[in-house]
C-alpha cells in the first residue's frame, strides 16, 4: 500500500505518511505483551490451586490463596518485614531529601551541580558494588549485617530515586504564593505546613511510593548487608530451590495493585498539558 | 494585471473541498496562480488558508477536487513527488546540521548532488546574504537569518512554486520591513511562483501582486491589493482588510468610505461633495496623523483618519464638525448587509 | 524556609543548613564506602580469612582480579550489550508509535511501559521461569512448530531447552531493562518537532532516508542515555544469571557476590568492583563528553 493510498483511505487522519506504518502498531503491541506476560503469569497463578510445593504448573482456578494470603507463616513474615523496612527507609530518604532538594529548586547554591552528580551517582553504581562497600563500611564501623544495615541501605539507594522524584515535581513548583504568605505575615513554619506541605503532596506521595516500591524490591543489596534478617525478596529467593508458595504470587499482586492505584492518585493532579504529538493542526 | 491572461498557469486548484469531521474547512475551492506571481491567502484565523497550503504541498488529501501543478494532476501524490517546497512558519530547520547542510539537504534528498550543486549552494547563500553563517548551527543564527535559511533551503531545489506559511509570523514588528522588501527582491530574481498565507494585511498588501480573501473555506475577493482596498465587494471584506465606515444607502445596500477620505470642515459640504454633522467623540494622536471618531446626533459613529498637516489647529473632545467626503470616493458594496 | 525573617539566621546559612543532612548521609554511607573500597583494593589481608588489612602498593589484588574476573568480564560485557541490542531494536520501533501514534493515550501507553515493573524484580523473573520451562507455553509452541532442532543448531537452544541458557539469560536482561531504555527514547522522540518531517519531506527526502537523516540523530541522545541505562546496570546483573542462566552463564556481579559472600575474599572482590566502576566511569565520560544532553547529536 503506497502512501498516497493510505492517505486516500483515510483523509480524516492528518497524520504525516510515514508515521502510519501498519506494522509499527502490530509490533507495539507485541512488546507489550511480553511485557505483561510475566504480570499475566503471575496474576493467574495466584488463582492456582497449586498441588505442589512449586506453585509453577497449572492446576485450577481457586480462590483459596487470596482468601488466605498470609498462610504462610515465614512468607507472611518476610512481607511485614519487608513493607517496615520500606517504610522507615522512605521516610528518611524523604525527610533527607526533601529539604535537600527545596533547597536545590529554591536557592542558588554554589556546587549545585556537584551535588545533583552526588544524587545521581549511586544509580549508576552496580547493586553489588554498592552493596560490597557498605558492608566493608558496616564491618569497619564494627556494625554487624541486620537491620541497622539494611535500613541504612535502603535509605541510601531510595534516596536518589527519591530526590530525583522530588526534584522534578518542584521544578514546577511555582513559589510566588509562599512568597506571598511571607508577605502577609505568615512564619515560616506556617508557610511550610500550610502551604508548601499540601502543595507537594501529590509530589511526595509519589515520590515515596516509588521508594516504598524500590525498597520492597531489592534483592541484591539486601542478600549483602541483611545478616540474619529476611525480607519478602530474600525469602521467595532462599525459597526458590524448595517452595515456590501461591501466596508469593499473591501478596505481590496486592503490591502491585496498591502501587498502581496510589500511582493513578498522585498523577492526577498535574496532569496538565496534553502532548500534541500528531501533526498538523490548523494553524490558521 | 491585464497580462496575466498570457502566463503560463502554474497552479490550478479545481473544486478543492475538505471537511475534517463536519467542519468544512476548503468549501469548493477554484484558484489558478500564474507563473512568477506573489499571491497571497489572506484571512483570519480557521479560515481553512493553512489547509489549503497543506493540500497544496501534499500533507494532507482533499476530501474532493483537484491539485494541479504545472498541468499535471499531483492530488494524490506524496510531498516528496510534488515540486512544492514549503517555508514553514516556524522554519523547521533541522537543529542538528548547519545551514550549509540545511540548505544541501533538498538536494541530496532528491539525489541531485552534484559538483554543480556546491555553486549553487554558494550563491543562494550570498543572496540570502548569509555567506559567512555556512557553517553555523540553527540555534547560532538570529531569527531573520533563520528565516534566510529557510527560504534558501525552500528555493535550492527552484521549485515551480515556493509555499510562505505566515514567513514573518514569528519574527517582531521591527524586522518585518526589511524583510518584507528582501523577501519580494527574492522572488523578483529568481522569478519562482510564491504563495503566501497571511493574516496580516500590511504583509499581504505590500508583498502581494494578487491575493485573495478567504472566510470560511471560500474566497471573498481576489484581486489586487488596491482592487480589494478601495473596491471591496463586501462588509466583510471591507472590513478585513482596514478601517471601515460603511453608510447605507438607499434600501439594504451599503456604500464603503474608507477613513482617510474623509476631511473635517467648519462647513457644510460642496456641490460634489456629501458630509454630516457631529461631535468627536474620540481622539487619538499618532504623530503623522490623526484617529478620530465622529458621533452623530442619530448616535452612530464616524471613523476618520486625518493626516497631521489637514488637521484644523486645535482639535478638543466635543468639538462640532463637519465630515466632508467626495461623492467619488463612495463604493457601493456589490453584497451582504453588516 | 525561606522567610526566616523572624529567626536570627543568616539567609545564606538556609540553603546550607536544607542541604547539610542529605549530603553528610551520601558522603558517610556512600562516598567513603566507595573510597574504602578503593583502598581495599590495594591492601593485603593479614590473615587468611580474617577482615584485618594493611595497604600496600602491591598491585596483587588487582593481578588475581584480572585472571579471575576477566573472562566473566569480558562475558558480561557481552551479554549485557547483546541485551541492549535486542532492547533497542524490539523497543525503538514502540517508543517510536507510542510518540506518533500515542496521541492523547501517550501518557497511558508510556506508563503501560513501566507498569510490569512495580513487581518484585524476582518475582518477574521466577515468573519468566514459568514461561520458559520445558514445560510452560513457549517450549509447547516450539515444540508444536517443530522448530526445537532447528534452535538447537542455532543455538538459541541448548539440549533442546530454553530454561537455563545463554538465550533465557540475555531474554531475562532485555526485559527487565527493557523501561530504562525505551522511556529515554520515548521522550527524545517527543522532542522532535513533526514539523521537521514535513520539511523533510517536502524537500523531497523518502521516508528510509528521513528516518536515517532526520530522526535517528535527533533520537540520538535518547537512544545513547537509554541504552547506558540498560548496559550499564546489566553488566552488573546479579538476578537473571542466577535464575535464567545456566551453569556457564555466571555474570561479573555473580563473581564479585560470591567474592564478599561465601569466600570473604573482600580485597579481590574490590580490585574487581573498581574495574567495573572504571568501566563504567569511561563509558559515562564519553556520553558526557561527546553526547552530553546540550549538543544533540552529530553531524
Amino acid at each position: 500500500m503506497t502512501v498516497s493510498q493510505l492517505n486516500q483511505k483515510r483523509p480524516n487522519k492528518r497524520s504525516f505518511s510515514f508515521k502510519t506504518i501498519p506494522w509499527l502498531t502490530l509490533w507495539s503491541i507485541g512488546v507489550y505483551a511480553i511485557l505483561f506476560a510475566p504480570v499475566a503469569v503471575i496474576v493467574l497463578f495466584s488463582f492456582n490451586d497449586s498441588q505442589s510445593r512449586f506453585n509453577l504448573i497449572w492446576h485450577g482456578f481457586t480462590l483459596k490463596n487470596w482468601l488466605n494470603p498470609f498462610a504462610d507463616p515465614t512468607l507472611a513474615q518476610a512481607f511485614f518485614t519487608s513493607l517496615a523496612l520500606a517504610l522507615l527507609a522512605t521516610c528518611l530518604c524523604i525527610l533527607l531529601a526533601l529539604p535537600m532538594t527545596m533547597a536545590l529548586e529554591r536557592f542558588r547554591i554554589r556546587g549545585a551541580s556537584a551535588l545533583e552528580m552526588l544524587l545521581v551517582l549511586p544509580l549508576t553504581l552496580p547493586e553489588v558494588v554498592l552493596g560490597a562497600s557498605l558492608l566493608l563500611l558496616f564491618v569497619q564501623l564494627r556494625l554487624p549485617p541486620g537491620p541497622v544495615a539494611l535500613v541504612i541501605a535502603h535509605t541510601l539507594f531510595c534516596l536518589s530515586y527519591t530526590a530525583m522524584a522530588l526534584k522534578a515535581r518542584l521544578g514546577g513548583h511555582d513559589w510566588t504564593l509562599e512568597e506571598a504568605a511571607a508577605d502577609l505575615g505568615a512564619k515560616p513554619s506556617r508557610i511550610f505546613t500550610q502551604i508548601t506541605l499540601p502543595r507537594l503532596a501529590p509530589g511526595l506521595l509519589s515520590a515515596g511510593l516509588l521508594s516504598l516500591s524500590i525498597s520492597m524490591d531489592d534483592y541484591v543489596v539486601s542478600s549483602i548487608t541483611a545478616g540474619s534478617v529476611v525480607t519478602f525478596p530474600l525469602r521467595i529467593a532462599g525459597a526458590f530451590q524448595r517452595q515456590i508458595s501461591p501466596q508469593i504470587h499473591v501478596l505481590s499482586t496486592m503490591v502491585l495493585l496498591i502501587s498502581l492505584v496510589a500511582l493513578v492518585l498522585s498523577c492526577r493532579e498535574p496532569e496538565g498539558r496534553t502532548n500534541a504529538s500528531t501533526v498538523g493542526t490548523d494553524g490558521d | 494585471m491585464s497580462d496575466l491572461s498570457n502566463k503560463a498557469p502554474v497552479l490550478e486548484l479545481q473544486g478543492l473541498y475538505r471537511r475534517f469531521g463536519t467542519l468544512v474547512a476548503v468549501d469548493h475551492l477554484d484558484l489558478t496562480l500564474y507563473k512568477g506571481e506573489f499571491f497571497t491567502l489572506l484571512g483570519a484565523s480557521g479560515c481553512g488558508k493553512t489547509t489549503i497550503m497543506r493540500l497544496i504541498a501534499g500533507f494532507d488529501q482533499p476530501n474532493a477536487g483537484r491539485v494541479m501543478l504545472d498541468g499535471v494532476d499531483v492530488t494524490h501524490l506524496p510531498p516528496q513527488a510534488r515540486n512544492v517546497h514549503t517555508m514553514f512558519q516556524q522554519y523547521a530547520l533541522f537543529p542538528h546540521l548547519s545551514v550549509w547542510d540545511n540548505i544541501a539537504f533538498g538536494p541530496r534528498a532528491q539525489g541531485k548532488e552534484t559538483s554543480d550543486t556546491k555553486r549553487q549552494i554558494g550563491d543562494m547563500l550570498d543572496i540570502v546574504g548569509l555567506a559567512e553563517k555556512a557553517d553555523f548551527k540553527p540555534n547560532e543564527l538570529s531569527g531573520g537569518q533563520r528565516q534566510r535559511v529557510a527560504l534558501a533551503r525552500a528555493l535550492i531545489n527552484t521549485p515551480s512554486l515556493l509555499l510562505l506559511d505566515e514567513p514573518l509570523g514569528a519574527l517582531d514588528a521591527s524586522m518585518r520591513r526589511g524583510l518584507q522588501l528582501e523577501l519580494k527582491r527574492i522572488q523578483r530574481e529568481t522569478g519562482i511562483t510564491f504563495l503566501m498565507v497571511s493574516h496580516d494585511q500590511d504583509e499581504a498588501f505590500s508583498m502581494s501582486d494578487r491575493l485573495v480573501v478567504l472566510n470560511a473555506g471560500r474566497i471573498e475577493q481576489l484581486g489586487t491589493p488596491r482592487e480589494i482596498y478601495e473596491r471591496s465587494n463586501s462588509s466583510y471584506v471591507a472590513g478585513f482588510v482596514g478601517q471601515a465606515n460603511l453608510l447605507p444607502e438607499d434600501g439594504d445596500n451599503l456604500s464603503l468610505l474608507r477613513p482617510e477620505r474623509i476631511r473635517l470642515s467648519q462647513n457644510p459640504p460642496g456641490s460634489d461633495e456629501e458630509g454630516c454633522q457631529g461631535h468627536l467623540s474620540a481622539l487619538f494622536y499618532q504623530g503623522a496623523d490623526w484617529r478620530l471618531e465622529l458621533t452623530r446626533a442619530d448616535g452612530s459613529v464616524l471613523f476618520i483618519l486625518l493626516n497631521a498637516n489637514e488637521a484644523p489647529p486645535s482639535l478638543t473632545l466635543g468639538d462640532s464638525f463637519w465630515a466632508v467626503w467626495k461623492r467619488t470616493d463612495l463604493h457601493r458594496l456589490t453584497s451582504g448587509a453588516i | 524556609m525561606k522567610p526566616l525573617r523572624n529567626l536570627r539566621l543568616s539567609r545564606r546559612a538556609i540553603p546550607l543548613l536544607l542541604v547539610a543532612p542529605g549530603v553528610a548521609w551520601l558522603l558517610f554511607f556512600f562516598v567513603l564506602p566507595i573510597l574504602q573500597l578503593l583502598l581495599e583494593s590495594w591492601s593485603q589481608p593479614t590473615t587468611r580469612f580474617g577482615l584485618e588489612s594493611t595497604l600496600s602498593a602491591n598491585p596483587q589484588n588487582y593481578n588475581d582480579a584480572i585472571s579471575l574476573a576477566s573472562p566473566l568480564l569480558l562475558r558480561s560485557i557481552g551479554v549485557a550489550g547483546l541485551a541492549t541490542a535486542i532492547g533497542l531494536v524490539i523497543g525503538f520501533p514502540m517508543a517510536w508509535w507510542v510518540v506518533c501514534r500515542g496521541g492523547r493515550w501517550k501518557p497511558l501507553l508510556t506508563g503501560l511501559v513501566v507498569t510490569p515493573f512495580f513487581f518484585s524484580y524476582l518475582v518477574r523473573t521466577i515468573a519468566w521461569t514459568t514461561l520458559l520451562a520445558d514445560s510452560g507455553p513457549l517450549m509447547q509452541a516450539i515444540k508444536f512448530l517443530s522448530l526445537g532442532h532447528l534452535l538447537n543448531t542455532i543455538g538459541l537452544l541448548q539440549d533442546g531447552r530454553l530454561l537455563n541458557t545463554t538465550t533465557a539469560l540475555v531474554a531475562g536482561l532485555t526485559y527487565n531493562y527493557l523501561p530504562f531504555l525505551v522511556l529515554p527514547i520515548i521522550a527524545s522522540l517527543g522532542t522532535i518537532d513533526p514539523i521537521l518531517l514535513e520539511a523533510a519531506a517536502d524537500l523531497g527526502a523518502r521516508t528510509p532516508r528521513i528516518f536515517i537523516k532526520v530522526v535517528f540523530p535527533l533520537a540520538l541522545p535518547g537512544i545513547i542515555s537509554g541504552g547506558l541505562l540498560t548496559f550499564i546496570p546489566a553488566m552488573g546483573d546479579v538476578v537473571n544469571s542466577q535464575y535464567l542462566g545456566g551453569v556457564n552463564d555466571r555474570m561479573i556481579g555473580n563473581l564479585i557476590a560470591d567474592l564478599v559472600l561465601i569466600q570473604q575474599r573482600f580485597s579481590t572482590a574490590a580490585a574487581i568492583s573498581m574495574l567495573l566502576l572504571t568501566m563504567i566511569g569511561i563509558s559515562l565520560l564519553i556520553y558526557t563528553r561527546k553526547l552530553g544532553p546540550t549538543s544533540p547529536g552529530g553531524n
